[in-house]
């Protein structure tokens, strides 16, 4: 038997590897081993105070840092009874958006652009795309200031507050953003134009199942909501979330695995994209309307795109939601109406659903919950290197030509492995 | 010449008045908190040419592309080039590996960036003793780091 092995995936956050075994000509076993140690935040903050958790839970991520925040501030609010107004949900989306500008700026500029256009790295690439690298910067740069504005430091902010805001920004500083959009929103547009027309291949389509949140607005495509759209057409209540992700230990990986009725299913751009992309307007839906297809439903090399058009969407977005903060007041922080109970709440992370499920006795934390986009995706990462690797060996490819393949499938995901609790080994027998 | 006399050497005959530093690393992690610390102890001398990363590398390297009055940039860190703990190497931008990211824009890139500019990008990196979660900048790493801010400190009078 043959095995090849990446021992750590480049270009994807925190330590994994992919162990692919071979027997013959057929791939035997695949396996994504997350090799992060368990993060046990789940039990650190047991019997904790809920404002506690609201600032421990974040640091899972410190890219989606603002996400686990919110998604957090959702479960705690509904289990304290607490309703905010219209102002606070706007800023909190605006902060989500600003997440996911400077996360699909740095993914789809900086690290899946070396993959989709043949380098064999970042630095080659500088070469002759540089002005892509500075386009993803700046972007980039621009989404970590939306984050400051709202949550007062780029990465781990504690401005948001259960209840609301301990400071909401001025007029001045939300109008600040909103200036900087007109430029940036043709260096995404040229990113899209100059991924869209990229062929990917057939040989990795096949269909699989797609889960996003159902935004509160169902006419509109958004990252937050309270209940779960799904690729069959059915739809969950938030609190039914268990229904979708079905977790069980598997014993090759330190993170929890998802299957949806027995089988693997994708979060992310790409699942937000097919289910909610109709509801798309101005530009993002001209990009949507021009470049997807019935292959973004079978082939996860598309969530590269998906990704681009989110990021257009949000810099879209970014200006609207000033707009309508900027002519209101601001409100007085909520207080919690009673101090136990049970809520779950989840946000579209940009690398998919994020699940905080609470239980709140006597003020404290009694039960914590929290289900992470790439923890969703492994199974379908899997599903999809054993066809990579299935094709490349058909070919008679070299282990070294398998490997980066493998790499390029797994990265294409995104995926965060320190969140999810890490990536690629080719064992011929 | 030693390891380190020759990369202090080197140091000092590469950086002038048109050099920007860039302090890299992680507070938390032991001897990886060297070059955040270099840019403590250094910043107040010059803010406009002393940086860390702290203050987000992409959008001080982006800032740093603009300038017309940097011409070289170097970065300080910690580095495992297989030396001795405490030991000091001065690499050139073809040195660094387009290292394993972790969400972040690889170094590798932003060297290369900085180069298409027509600037200059060295790396300064001290050998770690230990790069241990919850330690301390150990005794051995503090003193080079103490011999690269002396150097640097020449650099940014004139």
């Amino acid at each position: 038997m043959k095995e090849i092995k990446i021992e750590h995936l480049a270009r994807v956050e925190g330590h994994g590897a992919i162990t692919v075994e071979i027997e013959g000509k057929k791939v035997k076993d695949v396996r994504l081993e997350v090799l992060e140690g368990p993060r046990l935040f789940e039990t650190i903050t047991l019997g904790k105070l809920p404002s506690e958790n609201l600032s421990i839970v974040p640091r899972i991520c410190a890219i989606c840092t603002l996400s686990h925040k919110y998604a957090s501030l959702r479960g705690l609010e509904k289990c304290l009874d607490i309703k905010v107004p219209e102002k606070t949900r706007l800023l909190r989306s605006l902060m989500l958006h600003g997440e996911a500008v400077e996360s699909h700026a740095l993914h789809v500029c900086l690290l899946a652009l070396p993959d989709l256009l043949g380098y064999p790295n970042a630095v080659a690439m500088t070469d002759k795309y540089a002005e892509y690298v500075v386009r993803g910067l700046t972007m980039k740069k621009f989404g970590n200031q939306v984050m400051e504005t709202v949550s007062a430091r780029a990465t781990h902010g504690e401005n948001p507050i259960i209840g609301g805001f301990g400071r909401f920004p001025t007029n001045d500083e939300l109008y600040a953003l909103k200036d900087q959009v007109a430029a940036l929103i043709p260096m995404a547009c040229s990113v899209i134009d100059l991924v869209g027309p990229m062929k990917f291949p057939s040989w990795l389509d096949e269909e699989t199942q797609f889960a996003c949140l159902n935004p509160v607005n169902k006419k509109e495509y958004g990252l937050v909501g309270d209940s779960i759209l799904i690729s069959d057409g059915e739809e969950l209540d938030i609190e039914d979330y268990k229904k979708l992700t079905n977790e069980r230990v598997v014993p090759h990986s330190y993170a929890k695995r998802s299957r949806y009725k027995d089988k693997p299913y994708t979060v992310g751009s790409i699942a937000r994209i097919n289910l909610l992309g109709d509801r798309l307007k101005g530009k993002a839906k001209g990009y949507y309307d021009r470049y997807t297809s019935v292959r973004w439903k079978r082939n996860p090399l598309f969530n590269n795109m998906a990704q681009a058009i989110e990021l257009l969407y949000a810099l879209e977005k970014i200006p609207v939601l000033v707009d309508k903060l900027v002519d209101m007041k601001d409100p007085a922080v909520v207080k919690p109406g009673r101090d136990a109970g049970k809520g779950t709440g989840g946000v579209e992370a940009p690398r998919g659903t994020l699940f905080h499920s609470y239980e709140i006795k006597g003020g404290r934390m009694s039960k914590v919950d929290i289900i992470t986009p790439t923890a969703q995706n492994l199974e379908d990462i899997e599903r999809y290197i054993r066809i990579a690797a299935q094709y490349m060996l058909d070919k008679g490819e070299k282990d070294e030509a398998i490997k980066k393949q493998l790499e390029i499938v797994a990265r294409a995901y995104d995926p965060c492995v320190s969140c999810s609790a890490h990536l690629v080994s080719v064992v011929r027998k | 010449m030693s390891r380190i006399g020759d990369a202090l050497h080197r140091l000092e005959e590469t950086a002038n008045r048109k050099t920007a530093f860039i302090g890299l690393g992680n507070r938390d992690r032991g001897d990886d908190a060297v070059g955040l610390r270099f840019a403590e102890d250094l910043r107040r001398l010059n803010p406009n040419r002393i940086f860390s990363e702290e203050q987000g590398l992409e959008e001080v390297v982006l800032d740093i592309l603009m300038r017309k009055d940097v011409h070289s940039v170097i970065f300080v860190d910690t580095c495992d080039f297989g030396a001795e703990p405490g030991e000091i190497a001065f690499l050139q931008s073809d040195d660094i590996g387009d290292e394993i990211s972790t969400h972040k824009v690889p170094l590798a890139m932003l060297m290369a960036l900085i180069q298409k500019e027509g600037k200059k990008a060295y790396f300064v990196g001290i050998q770690p003793e230990s790069l241990d979660f919850g330690k301390d900048i150990s005794e051995i790493a503090s003193a080079s780091l103490k011999r690269i801010e002396e150097a640097v400190e020449k650099k940014l009078r004139l």
